[in-house]
């Protein structure tokens, strides 16, 4: 399932560089940029529908994506750590099923702030920037990804 | 052997802790299935579909515990296929107890530690909240051993029987004048037992005696109980059960047993400031800490801390003492050939060291997972008993 919805995903964000931004973009950028970025959006056109409306319904999958994503952590967290003779990295994998959760909160939340800047394109008063939501967000998943890949493979190091 | 009638008049002697050495003893070599559930029944009050209820595990709680057993399962299969029983130093474990061999995912428990080590194959059939009379009922660790003939099997079991559904509170007397224990030979004879081993971890007999005045007749009860369960389950392994004509099944199996660790009774939450400790309070605050030791002996009046860590000290103790004594039946005649052994964790996980009133923190888990590693796989030799505290401070 992550496959196929990473899929989709893949293919709006395909349409949506075509206007020489990225969602990826929008998650890092200020108001007044982000703002500039759903306007153009909102002129745009893939098809039949404008860009918004394709960058609003890959932000509605993305709440599946990362139900999705948060459980398959949760679940390869949990099998390393039962797997993991070091107590370090044991209670370190034991944290990341904390993390992950956390870090669904913080993508859902992420999510919730861009719907509400998709009904306000160009008006840089009602934009809410993501940035610093968006900056702890990469962090964490960088740690859980790391804990993970030193449990996986520290027998190589 | 017993008349029918000499077998009810010992069980209702034990059931009011009046029973005396010979009529234990003679007991435990006649006692079956069935009369082992009368006398738990009578002990906690309860009718047969209050103890299918009570035994039976919560659905959500018996979901997790199975899919946890089938990813180790499968584990098991994939390593103990082709040549793994020719090595001489693998092993091949069945393993059935409660959610010290079996704690849904927050956990390493154990089983999860013992799991680790390549030389070892595990079959599990543990399910955390498991009574050891549901496991003697489900007789699903029989059906294992008869398909796997496993080198080593590990059990774990009692201490659901004595918390959980506030029983602790009927194992106690609020008044503190208990004397039940001068009316126990048998329980007697544990701790002088205990104090002839030089190994034995030390008795506080100042803890240990406030402890037992607390104590109530039913607590001598439930001991002698799980000593005759445990016997049972023994003899029907190492044996062949009642027909002691009939060699065992099992003549080269290596049993293990463990007793716990001085548990705490606790409300505490232990919030604090480390994050990777987070599953403390977490565990705390949604699976049940506080219900199983310190509420139901607040139930009963009895509130002041020590007192409540006197009781469970108490118990502790002598259940770990009868799992030494039970084991010990099946090992004297050839004193060389060791068959039941004993984890004695007393001591060893410290204040500091539970996730909550009843499971230690991962690190202590392991600490007793290494002593059942170097137990079957025979390094670190120490007798029939691994001190926990002793051989890994």
């Amino acid at each position: 399932m992550l496959i196929v919805i990473s899929a989709v995903m893949a293919y709006h964000g395909w349409l949506i560089s075509a206007s020489g931004h990225t969602l990826l973009e929008l998650q890092f950028v200020c108001a007044g940029k982000g703002a500039e970025i759903l306007g153009n959006w909102s002129k745009y056109y893939a098809g039949d529908r404008v860009l918004l409306d394709v960058a609003r319904l890959n932000t509605k999958i993305e709440f599946l994506f990362i139900v999705v994503y948060v459980l398959q952590l949760i679940t390869l967290s949990n099998a390393l750590m039962q797997r993991e003779r070091s107590v370090f990295i044991n209670e370190l994998l034991r944290m990341n099923l904390m993390l992950a959760v956390l870090l669904g909160l913080l993508d859902v939340s992420e999510n919730i702030i861009q719907l509400h800047n998709f009904h306000f394109p160009s008006a840089t008063m009602m934009y809410i920037s993501t940035l610093y939501l968006s900056i702890v967000k990469w962090v964490l998943a960088a740690w859980i990804l790391v804990v993970l890949v030193t449990s996986r493979f520290k027998r190589f190091f | 052997m017993m008349s029918d009638f000499s077998k009810k008049e010992a069980i209702d002697a034990l059931l009011r802790n009046r029973i005396n050495l010979q009529q234990l003893v003679t007991l435990r070599n006649v006692i079956n299935e069935v009369d082992l559930s009368l006398i738990i029944r009578n002990i906690y009050d309860l009718g047969d579909e209050q103890i299918r209820k009570i035994a039976a595990l919560a659905p959500a709680m018996a979901k997790v515990d199975a899919l946890k057993n089938s990813r180790r399962n499968h584990l098991f299969y994939s390593r103990v296929k082709g040549e793994f029983r020719k090595k001489a130093s693998n092993r091949v474990i069945v393993a059935e107890g409660d959610s010290w061999f079996n704690y849904p995912v927050l956990l390493s428990d154990v089983i999860d530690w013992i799991t680790m080590e390549d030389n070892l194959a595990v079959y599990s059939v543990a399910s955390g909240g498991d009574w050891l009379l549901n496991m003697l009922n489900a007789k699903k660790y029989i059906e294992q051993l008869s398909t796997l003939h496993p080198d080593v099997f590990l059990i774990s079991g009692g201490g659901n029987d004595l918390v959980g559904s506030n029983r602790l509170a009927a194992m106690v007397n609020p008044l503190g004048n208990s004397d039940e224990m001068d009316f126990n030979p048998w329980a007697r004879q544990l701790i002088q037992d205990s104090q002839s081993r030089p190994e034995a971890p030390a008795l506080s007999l100042s803890r240990f005696n406030n402890g037992l005045k607390y104590i109530s007749k039913d607590f001598f009860a439930l001991l002698m109980f799980f000593h005759l369960q445990y016997h049972f389950i023994f003899s029907g392994i190492l044996e062949g059960g009642e027909k002691k004509t009939t060699p065992s099944k099992f003549p080269d199996i290596k049993i293990i047993t463990q007793g716990y660790d001085y548990v705490l009774p606790s409300l505490n939450k232990a919030f604090g400031l480390k994050p990777w400790r987070w599953y403390k309070p977490f565990a705390r605050l949604f699976l049940g800490h506080g219900g199983w030791l310190k509420r139901p002996l607040e139930l009963r009046g009895i509130s002041d801390c020590r007192v409540q860590e006197d009781i469970v000290y108490a118990m502790i103790y002598l259940f770990n003492e009868m799992m030494i004594h039970t084991g010990a039946i099946f090992n004297t005649v050839e004193q060389d050939n060791i068959r039941v052994f004993h984890i004695d964790s007393r001591g060893a996980i410290g204040n500091e060291g539970w996730t909550d009133e009843l499971h230690p923190l991962p690190e202590n888990f392991k600490r007793v997972g290494q002593a059942y590693i170097d137990c079957i796989n025979e390094t670190n030799p120490s007798g029939a008993i691994y001190i926990v505290k002793k051989l890994y401070p």
